[in-house]
């Protein structure tokens, strides 16, 4: 029972008994008041009876008469004329019942009318005795009138009593609601201020609660902040905001080893001819002013899209890189960005015109980097030689089948009727190199080769199926729990969570697997969830429901969503692996992560780095905090161990 | 009872209390009609007849026997009542004893002058004639032999407590002027 409950019942309980007592006490002592006025009326009726009749002739029909003139008054029950010897000369009796009054109110509140007595002498003689008594009936009548009236105006305050009492405990009540609301709020990172009430006790503390509330608020924008500020610093270059060169190449390391990624795609590069001269001519703050616009004109061409990089290379050289584009879109693509930057008409001179180069070559996952950056120079330089753009192709023709919107729709429809995908593990250790997870993903095998995720989840996400597969991938994955007792880590589409019968299925799913349930992660990829994280929460609370945990992947570029999704009961975090290439070369990334980790383990969510290439980089992931790795050095560890 | 009559009216009014209780032990034992006469003699002699206006600067006062013994004066009724509870805590019968107001004629036979008295009467059977014990004369005289005493209404302690003689401060005793006397007369101590 809450407390306000209680104290109304309390109060209620009070006031009964308040009213009640009351009630008791009058009527009683209206009983005690009637009872003496019967005994006063009693004795002195026979007082007077007896004193006519000590002054009238003593014969029988005199006293008769006598007595029936006092007792046809109709005040008296019984009155009885005896002689000394104790004989009854003369009797009247009537019924005493009092018409109209309850029986029970008779019988609870006995009233007792004593009879009165005098003594009836003719001279000296004594001739006898009369003894009267009141009747009660009047008396009665007029206690349950007056308990009817007293009554009903005590049951009338008493009701008053009862509503004025409700309802100030719900004017008590509505702002401790709210106070319970905005606590609740902060909880789940929304920080309100709520309005004081009016109840002097209670305001203090909703006053106490707005600076909380604040003070919290401030404090996770203040940390959210520097973190945002530390990973730019790290990653990205100071004049434009792009991605720096070190940030763009770890990008592309992940690209070309990610198995979750489009296995083949598209690198650009632009490069605005005649730097030095511009720099000679305008002067250093100008050109810096020209490249940030240029750096925006490029932002500004390019299609959003999740994996799209666009960093400075170099003082005028900015790169591009698109996975899962073909080389005919790159083309179509730099041509764009080129006509935008010179829609910019910006001029120098009538001899300088600001001038662009710009190339593009296709790439497959096998390259490497290093290759890869040699080919887009060499396409650069002969951009530069024969102007215009210049597109090339990879060393070697792309493996992904392109079948068509209807072809992917077909092919993704009959694998899932015919069970046909598969699943590959990839493995997350403690720095100490102990299993936290295998991370399992959907291979689909064909007749020409077998599919990553990355190559069909795309094409699943436009027709419609990506719930259907990652539900698929989940089915698989808790096949597998019975095989061993390694916990596992599944991949959902961001894109799944809004499609209506994805929980429903995931619900169902997770009942299959029982007390297994709490060995199941499921993993969402941060890039594509919107900011207000939409979907995870209905998420969170099937999986919280059954015992299963939920992590992020790819983390990294929304954090300041990090205190929101302490809210969804979060297990862990998987850093971006473009925060981890080459992290033990590069301070700032190593102050991120730092950061992140601090800020994780405060909200009690692990942290795990994606895409440890080498032991140098475990090593620094290691030390910063991070809780377990995944990547090559990862699969190696575990196949040595 | 004798401190109580001592610290209200002194040492005479203690000392006749004394004196009343020591009488009373030498008349028990006697036949009831001796006991009448002593008793009838020995207030009628100790108690100076005088108005409640005179002893208790009140139009009328019942007082109790303490109080008109100790203050050795009191009007018809105080004589009887000292009387009358006197023979009661001899053992006197409750129904042979009754307070009877009287027209008594004053001045002799042929006067046409009347007060109001109380005498005490005492019925030896219901239907005898009384005796009548009066502060007027020190004889006891039968009723009939009192031409001068016309009786209006008599009454006894009966038709008082019928019925509930427990609940004696029940209010409407407190305007009863005999249950009145008799709460005075346990505050003092003194319960024939």
């Amino acid at each position: 029972m809450s407390l306000l409950r209680r104290l109304w019942v309390s109060v209620v309980v009070a006031m009964t008994v308040v009213l009640v007592g009351a009630f008791a006490v009058s009527l009683f002592t209206a009983r005690s008041y009637f009872e003496q006025q019967l005994t006063a009326q009693a004795s002195d009726g026979a007082v007077s009876l007896a004193l006519s009749m000590s002054q009238q002739s003593k014969d029988v029909a005199t006293m008769e008469l006598l007595v029936t003139a006092l007792f046809d008054g109709g005040h008296y029950r019984q009155i009885r004329f005896t002689d000394p010897s104790g004989r009854v000369l003369v009797e009247r009796i009537q019924d005493d019942t009092a018409e109209g009054v309850p029986g029970w109110l008779v019988a609870l509140v006995p009233m007792e009318a004593r009879p009165g007595q005098a003594l009836v002498s003719d001279g000296w003689r004594q001739v006898g005795k009369v003894s009267v008594v009141a009747a009660r009936s009047y008396a009665y009548r007029s206690l349950w009138r007056g308990a009817l009236q007293l009554g009903s105006v005590m049951l009338a305050i008493g009701l008053f009593w009862a509503m004025a009492v409700s309802m100030l405990l719900r004017w008590v009540r509505r702002p401790l609601d709210e106070m319970a609301e905005q606590a609740e709020a902060i909880g789940a990172g929304q920080f309100r201020v709520i309005e004081e009430p009016r109840v002097i006790e209670l305001q203090s503390m909703a006053r106490a609660l707005n600076r909380m509330s604040e003070r919290i608020r401030a404090l996770f924008s203040e940390q959210a902040g520097r973190i945002a500020r530390l990973r730019d610093e790290g990653s990205h270059d100071g004049g434009t905001g792009l991605l720096n060169r070190a940030a763009f190449n770890g990008e592309l390391r992940r690209v070309l080893s990610d198995p979750d990624v489009a296995p083949g795609g598209c690198l650009a590069v632009l490069r605005i001819a005649d730097l030095v001269v511009l720099n000679q001519k305008l002067g250093r703050a100008r050109t810096d002013e020209w490249l940030a616009a240029v750096a925006e004109a490029l932002q500004d061409g390019l299609e959003a899209g999740d994996d799209v990089a666009l960093g400075r290379l170099g003082g005028a050289e900015f790169g591009v890189l698109v996975p899962g584009m073909g080389l005919a879109d790159g083309r179509a693509m730099l041509e764009r960005l080129c006509s935008a930057v010179t829609a910019l008409d910006l001029e120098v001179d009538a001899a300088h015109r600001l001038h662009l180069d710009a190339a593009a070559v296709a790439y497959r996952r096998d390259d490497t980097p290093g290759e890869l950056m040699a080919r887009v120079d060499s396409a650069l330089m002969r951009a530069e030689a024969e102007g215009g753009i210049v597109a090339e192709p990879g060393g070697s023709p792309l493996p992904i089948p392109v079948p068509g919107a209807e072809g992917w729709r077909e092919m993704l429809e009959g694998a899932l009727a015919r069970h046909e995908f598969t699943l590959t593990s990839y493995p997350v250790l403690t720095s100490e190199g102990g299993l936290v997870h295998r991370e399992y993903m959907l291979r689909l095998p064909t007749a020409g080769a077998v599919l990553t995720a990355g190559q069909f989840m795309p094409a699943a996400v436009r027709v419609g199926l990506a719930a259907a597969c990652d539900l698929e991938a989940l089915r698989l994955g808790i096949a597998r729990l019975g095989e061993s007792s390694e916990p596992i880590a599944i991949n959902v589409a961001p894109r799944s969570l809004i499609e209506t019968d994805f929980l429903d299925g995931l619900d169902i799913l997770l009942a299959t697997a029982g007390t297994g349930a709490s060995r199941i992660a499921v993993e969402v990829s941060e890039r594509g969830l919107d900011a207000s994280l939409a979907g995870l929460e209905a998420l969170a609370e099937v999986l919280a429901r059954h015992g299963a945990h939920l992590g992020i992947e790819h983390f990294g570029r929304q954090l300041a969503a990090l205190p929101r999704l302490y809210a969804l009961r979060l297990a862990y975090l998987k850093l971006d692996g473009s925060f981890v290439a080459s992290l033990h070369e590069n301070p700032g990334h190593q102050r991120l992560v730092k950061a992140i980790v601090d800020v994780a383990h405060g909200l009690e969510v692990a942290v795990y780095a994606e895409q440890v290439h080498t032991a140098e980089e475990w090593a620094a992931a290691s030390v910063l905090g991070v809780s377990g790795m995944t990547g090559p050095e990862a699969s190696r560890r575990l196949a040595a161990a | 009872m004798r401190q109580v009559a001592q610290q209200r009216f002194g040492q005479t009014g203690g000392e006749a209390v004394e004196a009343w209780r020591s009488a009373l032990g030498g008349w028990r034992g006697l036949n009831e009609e001796e006991q009448l006469r002593r008793i009838n003699e020995y207030f009628n002699r100790r108690i100076r007849f005088a108005d409640d206006s005179v002893v208790w600067s009140q139009a009328d006062y019942w007082a109790t026997p303490l109080e008109t013994i100790a203050r050795a004066a009191g009007d018809c009724e105080d004589f009887v009542f000292a009387k009358y509870f006197t023979l009661r805590e001899l053992g006197v019968a409750e129904d042979r004893l009754r307070m009877t107001y009287v027209r008594a004629q004053v001045g002799g036979a042929g006067s046409s002058v009347s007060q109001a008295h109380m005498v005490l009467s005492y019925y030896p059977t219901p239907d005898a004639v009384p005796l009548v014990l009066d502060n007027l004369i020190t004889e006891i005289r039968a009723a009939s032999a009192r031409p001068d005493l016309v009786p209006v209404f008599s009454f006894n302690m009966q038709g008082v407590f019928v019925g509930g003689a427990a609940r004696a401060t029940s209010p409407v005793d407190r305007v009863s002027r005999w249950r009145e006397l008799l709460l005075r007369m346990r505050s003092e101590g003194y319960t024939p």
